[in-house]
């Protein structure tokens, strides 16, 4: 415990340094200004930021990826209560709780609340992870080669549960996410596979560019396939600015953000769940906790606190099986992966056990970020506000023209922004016709780790029956598959308890 | 026509899920991409078996993954495919494919009763258009450089999302593109063409 403490200070220290601090507060900011504007998510904001993330230090990038995701979480919240428009799917209960406080007058009191539960809700996901990533890396790294297979098909196969409400569509797009990662020089053999004779393909599909095709330019397309009929708002909203909250808001919102919390952290560690089914989950437990209150779907303060404390703990929770695990806990956090990966660092167990340093340093950094949010989030509530009535059509076009620069400025190869335009319509039209995208980035992402670990664990157990007679590898794959029937069901569960709390909106 | 009484938050036109919304045919584009599913993997199947057979020391080989991803994709491919048709057959037609709702529908919402006619109208060839603009974009961003090039592509963007607006389409264009242009290269030190 002492030596954790060690590290950890060590790990401040270096998080407090100028140019650390700077990506921190650059990072909290636009990803507040991002989840306040129209159109952009934190996974676009990560993906714009990226030619500038990979020429950082390995832990400068993490600050500044990490800290757009969590501050994008609280801009979500501001657009969401005083304007009723989610900046996400995972700011939808914010819109229902948030939003009609708003409307009867208390919209200076619902951002509080907001900011609040977000920056203790970030707070909490903080302290759990420094304490939890450590202790799994290590027990990761211990596994072997079959482990790692039933691991990685867990990540994979849970993430397509839980975003889909039809089976065969999430297994073909995991199928056909892992026919990507396919092209390129086998590593264990050394031939090439589907590569045509074009050596631009000998190393693979590049994956920043067919990440940002799948996950940022896909929405140009939704965007344009939804044409002038998508939501314009013209009026700034106005408000009563409230400096703090009153005791009896501290009372009333402690139990929902210690529900939100626990359930925005423990959904967020699954991969692919991320902090949409944690704000979920939330919800509705705060709402079996305090069967007593009558204002749910009318401005409830105790829905509000649980819903953005899942929130911003779920974003820190999916770092969990990210730095631990090397298995992408959302879409956003496959870029963070990426840009680790272009330094030579690959996310995962062997993190903890070569470069401790950085987890510590990011452990630090997390720490301060939480500071950050409370100050940051506070001050920038007025240009988060202005920034929110700015036409969804001009940020559109400016997210298109960053992702393009984002896609080029990497590699200088105008062939990787042609890949990601190409990837950007396949996923739009698969997602138009409900194939998850999510699932087939994550399947991308891992598919060459999937597939080593099955063929050298093989030669290692001698073949399948040593293969699947290990207990953890058999007992991940039934898991996996458990799990995957599970979050449809729980998925379409949802979905129908969704429409009933949108259905209750004044 | 004189627009109807504007609420605090207003809409151009339906919003995404309405009734009147615009829509192709959903089960015909469904269909459609999943055969093109069915052609890659028949496509991967065709090109995996050029592949060497297996080794002493790796049991799988090369061919295995990819053969048997490409199995899976295809046999998923065609339940979604066949399994409209087989209801049908057996008098239990299956309810349409869900359309995917990026944001929820807003409930007791005004909006103009005037719709903006969009450009070009049909949502399909709005996507085709705006993979043109950005195609575009990408070539000329070689041709012509980076500031002239975004000024053109986020007027062609602007026109696609909001064709109402004639002063967006030269003033914001060429403010963000020379910002965007100042930030990354003098700022960020991101080399730019």
């Amino acid at each position: 415990m002492s030596e954790l403490f060690q590290n950890l200070s060590e790990g401040i220290a270096a998080a407090s340094g100028a140019q650390a601090l700077l990506y921190l507060s650059l990072g909290t900011l636009l990803g507040i200004l991002i989840g306040a504007a129209p159109g952009i998510g934190p996974t676009i904001g990560m993906a714009v930021m990226l030619p500038v993330a990979v020429r950082l230090s390995p832990e400068n990038a993490v600050f500044l990826l990490v800290s757009i995701t969590v501050g994008a979480a609280f801009g979500n919240s501001l657009t969401s209560i005083l304007v009723g428009v989610p900046g996400s799917p995972a700011a939808l209960l914010t819109v229902v709780e948030g939003h009609p406080l708003h409307l009867r007058g208390e919209g200076g009191r619902a951002l509080q609340i907001a900011l609040v539960s977000s920056v203790l809700g970030q707070l909490a996901g903080v302290i759990l992870f420094i304490a939890f990533v450590v202790p799994l890396a290590n027990i990761a790294v211990r596994l072997l080669l079959p482990e790692q297979f039933g691991i990685v098909m867990f990540g994979i196969v849970t993430a397509a549960g839980l975003v889909t409400r039809s089976p065969w569509k999430g297994i073909a797009a995991i199928a056909l996410g892992l026919l990507l990662a396919i092209p390129g020089q086998d590593a264990i053999t050394g031939q090439s596979r589907f590569t045509f004779g074009w050596g631009y393909l000998q190393s693979g599909l590049p994956e920043i560019p067919v990440i940002m095709g799948l996950l940022a330019f896909k929405e140009i397309f939704a965007a344009a396939a939804k044409g002038p009929s998508a939501f314009e708002i013209r009026e700034r909203p106005e408000f009563k600015f409230q400096p703090w909250l009153p005791g009896r808001d501290w009372r009333a919102i402690t139990i929902p953000v210690i529900v939100g919390t626990t359930a925005g952290l423990i959904i967020g560690i699954v991969p692919g769940a991320g902090a949409m089914v944690g704000s979920f989950v939330a919800y509705q437990a705060i709402k079996m906790l305090l069967r007593r209150h009558t204002d749910w779907g009318r401005g409830s303060i105790a829905g509000l606190a649980a819903v953005d404390s899942a929130q911003n703990s779920g974003t820190t929770g999916e770092l969990i099986p990210t730095l631990a695990l090397g298995i992408p806990g959302a879409p956003a956090m496959v870029i963070l992966m990426a840009a680790l990966a272009t330094q030579g660092i690959y996310a995962g167990p062997q993190l903890a056990r070569d470069r401790p340093e950085l987890l510590y340093n990011v452990f630090g950094g997390l720490l301060i970020g939480v500071l950050l949010l409370a100050v940051l989030g506070y001050a920038s509530i007025s240009p988060a506000i202005y920034l929110s009535t700015v036409s969804p059509a001009v940020t559109m076009a400016l997210t298109m023209v960053l992702i393009v620069v984002g896609s080029f400025a990497l590699r200088w190869q105008l062939l990787d922004v042609w890949m990601s335009i190409g990837f950007g319509l396949l996923a739009y039209f698969l997602e138009r016709y409900g194939y998850p995208i999510a699932p087939m980035a994550l399947a991308f992402i891992l598919g060459r780790l999937l597939e080593q670990s099955l063929r050298r664990g093989l030669i290692m157990t001698h073949g399948w029956g040593g293969f699947l007679s290990r207990p953890l590898t058999l007992a991940l794959l039934v898991v996996a598959l458990m799990a995957f029937v599970g979050g449809i069901q729980m998925n379409r569960r949802m979905a129908r308890r969704a429409a009933q709390d949108s259905a209750l909106r004044p | 026509m004189p627009l109807a009484k504007r609420s605090p938050q207003r809409l151009n036109g339906p919003p995404f899920g309405h009734p009147d919304y615009p829509g192709p045919d959903v089960r015909t584009g469904e269909a459609v991409w999943t055969f093109i599913l069915i052609l890659i993997s028949v496509g991967s199947i065709v090109t995996v078996s050029s592949l060497s057979v297996l080794t002493a020391h790796d049991p799988l080989g090369p061919r295995f993954f990819p053969l048997v991803i490409s199995l899976i994709l295809m046999g998923a491919a065609l339940v979604i495919l066949l399994k409209p048709i087989l209801a049908m057959a057996l008098g239990h037609p299956t309810p349409l494919p869900r359309k995917p709702e990026s944001s929820p529908p807003l409930a007791g919402v005004d909006w103009q009763l005037v719709k903006p006619k969009p450009f070009p109208e049909r949502p399909l060839v709005r996507v085709a258009f705006m993979g043109a603009v950005c195609s575009a974009y990408v070539v000329l961003m070689d041709v012509v450089g980076y500031i002239p090039a975004t000024v053109l592509g986020m007027a062609g963007v602007l026109l696609i999302l909001d064709s109402q607006r004639t002063r967006r389409l030269i003033i914001a264009p060429a403010a963000s593109a020379i910002s965007i242009y100042l930030l990354f290269t003098n700022v960020l030190h991101v080399r730019l063409p």
